[in-house]
């Protein structure tokens, strides 16, 4: 094991709302370009309208589009795994000769909640066992295993919300660790009643487009999506001349052990997290050009963030991507790790979506416009229910 | 990579605590517990091993158990026991991890959210269930009340999710994330889980899980929770034994590692489609027992093999009375298992499609 060993990303992909791909998605971002609309794939009766962040159909490659042996979730990660397998110059003869593995989170993808299915069930019919049949093959990470003959190991991490940041941090791991040779990484998920109803009914979503950090954040919008990155070791990429687009330096992950859905008040799992994640890599926080939080724009979250960046990273650029791409969950981790990569590469950072008036209560506040920056390193945090924090820490390649 | 194992806690259809877990091989016990499944030719009862969780508030009490459902107790009651069995091993909860293994995750409160808007209306739906519904409800319940603070993951991987999780948990006690780990698996059983059950499979065995008869469904489902407290290899006289090798693959392009000298565990569970797989496999092996007759048949039961490998590791012979196998077969034995010169036992797992998860332990 070479624990603090830096880990090369030779690829990377992602799909969301702001973008098919991942140069698509970066110029919306710095458009500004904010994609919300109501939910068009399921009907709600409720009187408010919630807006969400969907990608379009037409997002998806044709040949996945018309696919029905599995569901939305993995349809978005084998989506953004082609690209990101592309991205890295692997083929999938390459591939075979190396030890892959895959690992990826995921909230949605891996819940048996098919709500036609469970309603016709409820009612006492006997319903077609294909959503069943469809939800056994959809498992994220054994659909990318599948649809690229991967025979390393495999794991769908289901931590809620941060579950895209933490399978980046196994994935680092198996490579650290001499497991595997390469590793495709990330999250993926997909909108659907249930989360949206359950984001509503714990009264954190917002009835318009959300303000991270904002004075007058009122919650989060849902979005879908996947992002996926691929790690591979020194001697694989080496082997093969890959490109280097960015080094995972370290990954910090704790538990705050205090409440299922709140995040500690005192933000102390997500402190514990960013200091392991620093101390590990033997970062200073003047070395660190920007962090790209997990701003939801809930009140807990963003008051709980904004105490911690002032007291462990003060003064450094900070912004949410979430304005771009709403809450999308398991996948939000991997999405926003992409997006670090992009922006340390690009030397610049958008501006933080929804972000406009300053809140006295939060004592720092995001970027109001696109910032350029110097330095060559960054991270990326997530949060989630249950209390689990994961940190990434990334370097320009 | 290796780890010892210090502590086990498991709950099943059998009671809880690794004592009546071991009484319970001992005594080969049956399922004799039922459920009610919907048909399409009316409602049926079909055996089933349920789980009580009532000793759960032993450890905590019931007040604080109010929104905490079957799922998350069933993981809180084993993460409790491990805990406790594990004894006088000294552990600083901040270096304390916890992975979880789940098949299919909080399939009764997923149920019980859905049920909240079906019968409410969009404007109504149950902030507790849905809370509640996540799969790592059971890791957070875990370590808000055993206040560990270390990180807590999750991981679904159907039947390989085991095997999938303790590579995690090996690799955080290699790297030093932290001192130790519980490890643990939950599933559980509900109205929708055996309704499909019985739309894949029919109606299932009334009598006996029939491991070796590989060409019949004898499938009971079942439900329960192992976990087991984790650290890098460390001398502890009250140690069980040491896990050695985890591995992960597809049968149709590799097969495990199998040990001429030792004792292999197999999870064959009745299921007729996973049990061509093992039938292949076991041709060249003779010294080979199932248990899932005590625990029946559901995604991570193979963590219930991994502790009674433990326990075969610690206690030897003075543990298990002889499988003679008697029908229904046990043991592919038929003459008693000599357990007392056993020092390495492995556990295998295969799944629907011909993927595996196998587990290597030896003593300490």
């Amino acid at each position: 094991m070479k624990k603090n060993l830096p880990i090369a990303v030779t690829g990377m992909g992602c799909i969301c709302a702001a973008g098919a791909h991942v140069d698509e998605s970066a110029t919306s971002l710095f458009e500004g370009k904010r994609n919300l609309r109501p939910p068009s794939r399921f009907k709600s009766t409720r009187k408010e309208t919630y807006p969400v962040f969907e990608v379009p159909d037409d997002f998806l490659p044709a040949k996945l589009r018309k696919r029905e042996d599995i569901h939305l979730t993995s349809k978005l990660a084998v989506a953004a795994a082609y690209e990101a397998i592309e991205n890295a110059g692997l083929s999938i003869g390459q591939l075979a000769k190396k030890r892959v593995g895959v690992c990826v989170g995921t909230t949605v993808g891996s819940s048996m909640n098919n709500e036609d299915f469970y309603r016709e069930f409820r009612n006492g019919g006997n319903p077609d066992m294909v959503p069943i049949t469809r939800y056994l093959r959809s498992n994220p990470a054994s659909a990318i295993a599948r649809e690229f003959l991967l025979k390393g190991p495999c794991q769908t991490v289901v931590n809620a919300c941060s579950s895209g940041t933490d399978a980046i941090g196994i994935g680092l791991s198996w490579i650290r660790s001499g497991i595997c040779d390469i590793v495709v990484a990330g999250g993926t998920d997909e909108l659907c009643r249930v989360t949206f109803n359950g984001f509503i009914s714990l009264m954190i979503t917002d009835d318009s487009p959300c303000k991270p950090f904002d004075k007058y954040r009122k919650g989060l919008n849902l979005g879908e999506g996947a992002g996926i990155l691929v790690l591979e070791s020194e001697r694989s990429y080496q082997e093969r001349k890959g490109r280097i687009r960015s080094y995972i330096l370290g990954y910090g992950a704790s538990t705050d052990a205090y409440h299922l859905t709140a995040p500690h008040p005192n933000g102390e799992g997500l402190r514990r997290a960013l200091k392991e994640v620093m101390t590990s890599c033997n970062v200073q926080a003047t070395e660190i050009s920007f962090v790209n939080a997990h701003g939801t724009g809930t009140s807990d979250n963003d008051r709980v963030e904004s105490n911690v960046l002032n007291e462990l990273l003060p003064g450094v650029l900070f912004l949410s991507t979430k304005g771009y791409t709403g809450h999308t969950l398991g996948a939000a981790g991997a999405i926003e790790a992409v997006f670090t990569i992009a922006c340390l590469e690009m030397g610049r950072i958008p501006a933080n979506a929804g972000f406009s008036v300053h809140d006295p209560d939060l004592p720092v506040s995001p970027v109001k416009k696109t910032t350029s920056f110097q330095g060559t390193i960054a991270l990326s945090q997530s949060l989630a229910f249950g209390g689990s924090n994961g940190v990434l820490l990334f370097k320009r390649g | 990579m290796q780890v010892t194992i210090h502590g086990i806690g498991i709950v099943g259809a059998f009671g809880s605590g690794i004592d009546a877990f071991s009484e319970a091989l001992a005594r080969k016990e049956r399922c004799t517990k039922s459920v009610v499944v919907q048909s399409s030719s009316g409602q049926k009862e079909m055996p089933f091993y349920r789980t009580d969780t009532t000793r759960l508030n032993e450890f905590i009490p019931r007040t604080n158990l109010r929104r905490v459902d079957h799922y998350a107790r069933m993981g809180l009651l084993a993460a409790s026991l491990a805990l406790k069995d594990s004894g006088e091993v000294k552990i600083r909860r901040s270096r304390l991890g916890i992975v979880v293994a789940t098949g299919y995750g909080a399939s009764a409160t997923t149920s019980a959210f859905l049920d909240s808007f079906i019968n409410e209306g969009d404007t109504f739906p149950s902030p507790t269930h849905f809370s509640n519904s996540v799969h790592n409800a059971a890791a957070a319940h875990i370590s808000i009340f055993l206040k560990a603070s270390g990180p807590c993951l999750t991981v679904s991987q159907f039947e390989l999710s085991l095997a999938s999780a303790l590579l995690t948990a090996m690799t955080w006690l290699e790297e030093r994330r932290v001192d130790f780990v519980l490890l643990g698996s939950v599933d559980e059983c509900c109205d929708i889980l055996s309704y499909c059950w019985w739309r894949f499979f029919g109606e299932w065995s009334k009598f006996q899980v029939e491991p070796f008869r590989f060409g019949r469904q004898s499938a009971i489902p079942g439900e329960g929770s192992a976990f087991f407290l984790l650290s890098s290899p460390k001398r502890n006289e009250g140690a069980y034994c040491n896990i050695v090798d985890v591995q992960t693959g597809n049968m149709k392009s590799e097969k495990p590692s199998l040990s001429e000298k030792g004792l292999l565990i197999v999870s064959a569970d009745g299921h007729k489609q996973c049990g061509k797989s093992y039938r292949e496999f076991l041709g060249k092996s003779t010294r080979t027992v199932s248990f899932t007759p005590v625990y029946g048949s559901f995604p991570t039961n193979n963590a219930f093999d991994m502790a009674a490998a433990a326990l075969i590791l610690k206690r030897g012979g003075t543990f298990l009375p002889p499988y003679a196998a008697p029908q229904p077969v046990i043991s592919r034995s038929k003459e008693p298992l000599p357990y007392e010169d056993i020092d390495l036992v492995q556990c295998l797992k295969i799944g629907m499609e011909r993927d595996f998860g196998f587990i290597t332990l030896c003593r300490t």
